[in-house]
Formats: structure tokens, C-alpha cells, sequence
């Protein structure tokens, strides 16, 4: 047997676990349909409050931005480092590279120390 | 003859390891040992007992019994939820975390699949994991799986991109990306005491993408309850955990093997290396996991804002400086 039926078994089994726990959920468990209250969703047992219209502030959305800059970097770090294991000559410029990022990185991270403090009070 | 095939198939090296170990059963096994000794170890950091009724020794079936019973409960879908959404999340979200296993090598030659990119492969299951969970929050509908919603995709993606650059650093010093060709490089100094910085980052990046206390402000009891997951129940939350705890192993099994050494340990006489390097192996991983589980008894659980500050502010810089050396350490070793 090869490597890749072996894994292609394991990806089967791994794929139809859940599937047979739920099957034996509906050999097990009581056969009746929700009721109504049952059907509410769950809010500490009071009665759910219209939410659709009001306001609902997402104070952290900066770090989203910050997610995409940081994602391309580190994709470029990765792959940069990876160009050094395969030709070890590009290491100098492999090096500045990544000491600029670092510097950089940390500047970043020591002017935006403030960040999350601004967010949570609103501004400034 | 076919069947003679079949037999030769279903008794051959491959079958056993897909089955037993490190297949499905030795899996399973693990989370549900995981989960009874966090159980236990909580219990008595905070001098109680923990399970003590069901099974002989320490209450060990005790998790069984738990998992029979939510098994056992009747299926509540709200009527905000998405029903298709609702049922289809917690299987495809506990089917991701089973995927980590068949490239993590136990021994020389116990692995189900060895893979020249194992590690990638690896990184692309991990990353992909949270979507099942952020679909699951969102399927729901209400209001307390939409504030965990929020807070577990500015979680899991602060904490990627450091998961990233560490395992970076580790790649450069082993020149590949075969996780056994990783063990290999090990032999004679484990990568936690070349790159500790890396271990670091690494170490908080898994406790954060596992959502384990001080990092399970998604799933917050006290505040949230349980946030994401507030809205299942019976056997879709039994999946959840499931998928919880299988990730959380997997991550440690993977710590085990980029820095701790893998399954290199000094040889026990009499034992053959098939056994021994196995146990190494299990034994490290335990090891770490008794830290991971003990954090949820001595940590308090950290705000949002001091986690994305952690996330974005420290662990990146950090990350960078570490493989700044680990480019300049890699033509020495």
C-alpha cells in the first residue's frame, strides 16, 4: 500500500468522523421538533432585543490595516529568508533586509504604543 | 485474488498507522486524555478533585460518559440561524484539525505521510482552520456568537502572522521544509536553545490560535458565555470541542517537533528505536501540554486591547529580530 492511499484512508476516516457521531446523535437522541421557545436564541434567558439598527462600534478596526501591511512583510521576510537557505551568496543583502524590517517594525510598534489607549477612549 | 489484496492491504504498515497509531484512534485518544488531565490538573491547582466517580483510576472515563451524554441530546437550531450553515460548520471546523496530523512524523518512519513540503502543508490547514469557526459564529445569528465572531478574527489573525515568521526561522536553520529532515537537523542541539526568541513567539502564537487561557477572550465563560459557541449544543458542540482540543494537540505536537527535538532522546536498552523514539516524542508533548493546560489554573484571562498590543506591537518585532539571527546563525551550524 502507498504513501498516498494511506492518505487518502486517513482523509476518508477524518472526513466521515464527525458525519458518524452525528448519525449515532440521530439513533440517540429524542426524536421531537423545537419548540418554540426552545427556538430562541440565547440571551442570558431574556427575552432577545431588536439589534439590527443600533450602532455597534468596531474599535479595533485599524489593526485590520495594519493585518494587511503586516501580511505582504512577513510573506517577503519568509520568502527572502528562504532565497538564503537555497544561495547563501544574497546573505549581506538578505541581512540589511531584514535589519530594516526589524527597525522598522520596532519603531512602528514604539509609535504606536498608544494605539489601543486611543482606540478605548475615543480619539486622541 | 482480490481479496488476498484487500487482507495484505488491510494488515499492511500503512493501514495500522492510518488506524492506530498516529491514526485515527491514538488521535481521539489523546484529545480525550488531554481533556481529562486538563480536568484533573485545573481541579487540583485549585484543591479540588476533579472527576473521581467514573473509571478506576482518577475518574478517567468520566470524559467518555460527558461525550456519550452530548451524543445523546436532542438537536436545538435557533430560528435567526442558518440551517444548513448551522449544521455543515462544527463537522467541516473539527474535519481541519484531523488534517494536521498524517505530516507529523513520530519516530523515523511512523508517519503517515512524509511530505518534502510537510511543514507548508501543515501551515495552510492551520491557517485555514478559523474560517469553519468564523462561519459557525456567524450562522448563528444572535448576538453573543456575533461579539465572539469579532473578537476570535482579530485573535487568530494578530497571532498568524508571528506563527508565520517564526516557523520562518526554523525553515532557514534546517533547510527544508520536510518535518523529519527538521528532527534530523535537531540531532545534536534541539532549536529551542539556537532560537528561544522563536520558541517564544511561537509558544504564545499556539496558545492564542488554540484559544487557550490567557488568550480565550472568544470564548470567554464568564462574559460571553462562551462566545462563538454560545449557540450550540448536544453533538455540534461536542464537535467544537472535539475540534478544539485536536487543534491545541496537533499545535503541540508540532512545537514538539520544530523545537524540542522531535523524537531524538537518549536510547532505553532493551527497547527497540521503533518504540522508544515514539515515546520520546509523546513524553515531550505531554510535557508541554501539562504547561498549556496549566496556564488555564495560574492566568488570569488578558483584555483585547493588551492582546492585540501583544500581537501586533511585540510578538511581530520580535518574530523579525529572530529571524534577522536566524539567517545570520545559519551558514554556522
Amino acid at each position: 500500500m502507498g504513501k498516498e492511499l494511506a492518505l487518502t484512508l486517513y482523509v476518508i476516516f477524518a472526513v466521515f468522523m464527525p458525519e458518524l457521531m452525528l448519525i449515532l446523535n440521530v439513533f440517540l437522541a429524542p426524536r421531537r421538533r423545537n419548540s418554540r421557545f426552545q427556538r430562541i436564541g440565547f440571551e442570558s434567558g431574556q427575552r432577545p432585543i431588536r439589534w439590527f439598527r443600533s450602532a455597534f462600534p468596531v474599535e479595533y478596526f485599524p489593526y485590520a490595516i495594519i493585518y494587511l501591511a503586516y501580511a505582504v512583510v512577513g510573506l517577503v521576510a519568509f520568502l527572502s529568508a528562504l532565497a538564503v537557505s537555497r544561495s547563501p551568496e544574497l546573505m549581506d543583502r538578505v541581512l540589511v533586509f531584514l535589519g530594516a524590517l526589524s527597525v522598522g517594525a520596532v519603531f512602528l510598534g514604539w509609535s504606536l504604543r498608544r494605539l489601543p489607549q486611543s482606540l478605548w477612549r475615543g480619539g486622541g | 485474488m482480490v481479496l488476498e489484496q484487500i487482507l495484505k492491504a488491510l494488515v499492511s504498515k500503512e493501514m495500522v498507522m492510518v488506524l492506530f497509531f498516529p491514526g485515527i484512534t491514538f488521535i481521539t485518544a489523546l484529545s480525550v486524555f488531554s481533556l481529562w488531565f486538563e480536568r484533573k490538573l485545573v481541579a487540583r491547582v485549585a484543591l479540588r478533585l476533579g472527576p473521581v466517580h467514573v473509571g478506576k483510576i482518577g475518574g478517567i472515563l468520566q470524559v467518555i460518559g460527558d461525550g456519550v451524554k452530548l451524543i445523546s441530546k436532542e438537536i436545538i437550531i435557533p430560528s435567526t440561524a442558518n440551517r444548513l450553515g448551522f449544521i455543515l460548520m462544527p463537522i467541516i471546523a473539527s474535519i481541519f484539525p484531523l488534517l494536521i496530523y498524517p505530516f507529523i512524523p513520530f519516530g523515523g518512519g511512523w508517519v503517515i505521510y512524509p511530505s518534502e513540503i510537510g511543514l507548508l502543508l501543515i501551515f495552510a490547514v492551520v491557517a485555514l482552520s478559523p474560517i469553519p469557526l468564523l462561519l459557525a459564529a456567524w450562522v448563528s445569528g444572535t448576538k453573543y456568537p456575533f461579539i465572539g465572531l469579532l473578537r476570535l478574527a482579530f485573535q487568530l489573525f494578530a497571532y498568524e502572522v508571528p506563527m508565520f515568521l517564526a516557523l520562518a526561522s526554523v525553515v532557514v536553520l534546517a533547510g527544508s521544509f520536510n518535518l523529519e529532515r527538521i528532527v534530523e537537523a535537531q540531532a545534536r542541539v534541539p532549536f529551542i536553545f539556537l532560537l528561544p526568541l522563536s520558541f517564544l513567539v511561537f509558544f504564545i502564537s499556539v496558545l492564542a490560535e488554540s484559544e487557550r487561557i490567557p488568550f480565550d477572550i472568544p470564548t470567554a465563560e464568564q462574559e460571553i458565555v462562551s462566545g462563538w459557541m454560545a449557540e450550540y449544543s448536544s453533538i455540534f458542540f461536542e464537535l467544537l470541542m472535539l475540534a478544539s482540543y485536536l487543534k491545541l494537540n496537533g499545535l503541540a505536537l508540532l512545537t514538539t517537533v520544530l523545537f524540542l527535538g522531535g523524537w531524538m532522546g537518549p536510547p532505553i536498552p532493551f527497547m527497540p528505536r521503533e518504540i522508544y523514539e515514539p515515546m520520546w516524542m509523546i513524553l515531550k508533548t505531554m510535557g508541554l501540554l501539562f504547561f498549556i493546560l496549566l496556564f488555564r489554573g495560574v492566568y488570569p484571562r488578558i483584555t483585547m486591547d493588551r492582546l492585540l498590543d501583544l500581537g501586533w506591537r511585540v510578538l511581530i518585532p520580535l518574530a523579525l529580530i529572530n529571524l534577522f539571527f536566524a539567517v545570520l546563525l545559519a551558514p554556522v551550524i
